[in-house]
């Protein structure tokens, strides 16, 4: 189950240590069924479902110094899932920060998936 | 005692200072290496400066890099799944040989000891629920017919298939694990309860599905009879389902 922080998301960051925050700050999460291995070149995912969500919550730990992204999704009909994305909006632009695969999830009209993603520095 | 470092003339480009000779240091400074003003014999005094290489150090603070690690913290699945098969039987001897079809009738189990102790069991099966992952919770969503105070509850597995139109206590009390789940609940209208021992054994476990029993005969003498609506009621509007929640 690799997962990795883009070259994209790594410019996001060192863009949030400046005053304007060019790039934002990750704002959704998307579900994909591809089953490519991620690359730090990636700028989309494989096959995304176009399902992007509005991250539910994202929490800080001071104490482990680490952040939290948390997402919520109820499928409509039958829908694979095996890779996830974390992206940033802003000017109108999304911006892959981190991608990951794994063993496909195989999800049926009403079921719902939560997802949470961690940076730990 | 006073100790001053004397530096050659040669060296006078690092020098700092200049102070006449003391009398006692006379015989230290060679007569080339004195300079004279108004006839005062002076003579350069070196003072140490800082090393280069704390400053080199210094500049090695700006040489920082850490990036963070990504890592998955929760993948989660959450489903829901409807009675698909429901029956409560009586223990009592006489009717334990007896089907209640139990499609007029809500759904119950009791432990009253004013009839019978524990006269009544329910009987629930549910769609299938698919293997593999971890379940982190499984609850049973009841709605009851009447509020209830706190009323404790225990679960059995069923092990074998059966049928609401002709099981009997009898058929089916042999194809009963456990007591598995235990706990209590109250309250009125839609209530849930834990069954995540009986589902992790579906899941996890691969244990074939055919249902779960709430059981009177492990819940306290004293508690009443625990009512909900069963599948058929009000065209299925309050049917009991579950709804459990697998890590991957």
């Amino acid at each position: 189950m690799p997962g990795l922080i883009t070259n994209v998301g790594k410019n996001l960051m060192a863009y949030s240590l400046k005053s304007t925050r060019d790039w934002g700050y990750p704002t959704h999460m998307e579900t994909g069924y591809g089953t490519t291995a991620p690359t730090v070149n990636d700028t989309n995912l494989e096959h995304p479902n176009n399902d992007k969500v509005t991250l539910t919550s994202v929490t800080v730990n001071t104490t482990n110094h680490t952040i939290t992204f948390n997402a919520s999704w109820t499928f409509t009909g039958t829908t694979n899932v095996s890779e996830i994305g974390l992206w940033a909006y802003s000017g109108g632009t999304y911006r892959l920060v981190s991608r990951e695969t794994f063993s496909t999830i195989t999800f049926s009209a009403g079921e719902s998936m939560n997802y949470a993603i961690t940076f730990t520095w | 005692m006073v100790v001053r470092n004397y530096y050659p003339v040669a060296d006078r480009t690092q020098v700092t200072d200049k102070i006449p000779i003391p009398v006692e240091d006379r015989e230290l400074i060679p007569l080339e290496n004195r300079d004279y003003m108004g006839g005062t014999a002076l003579a350069t005094v070196y003072h140490a400066l800082p090393a280069y290489s704390s400053l080199k150090s210094a500049s090695k603070i700006a040489s920082y890099s850490a990036m963070p690690s990504y890592s998955r913290t929760v993948a989660q699945k959450v489903l829901k799944r409807y009675c698909i098969n429901d029956c409560h039987v009586w223990h009592k001897n006489a009717e334990s040989g007896y089907n209640y079809h139990g499609y007029d009738v809500p759904s119950h189990y009791d432990n009253r000891i004013d009839i019978y102790q524990g006269v009544y069991d329910q009987l629930c099966q549910f769609d299938p629920f698919p293997t593999g992952g971890t379940v982190s919770s499984a609850y049973l969503y009841v709605c009851l017919t009447n509020p209830i105070p706190t009323c404790s509850y225990a679960t059995q597995r069923i092990t074998a298939s059966w049928s609401e139109y002709t099981v009997t206590y009898n058929s089916i009390k042999n194809y009963l694990v456990g007591p598995i789940d235990a706990g209590s609940f109250g309250g009125s209208g839609w209530q849930s309860i834990s069954v995540l021992g009986v589902v992790k054994d579906w899941i996890e476990g691969g244990a074939a599905q055919y249902g779960i029993c709430l059981s009177g005969h492990y819940v306290p003498a004293t508690d009443p009879i625990v009512e909900w609506y069963n599948r058929h009621q009000f065209s299925g509007a309050y049917n009991c389902y579950i709804i459990a929640t697998i890590n991957f």
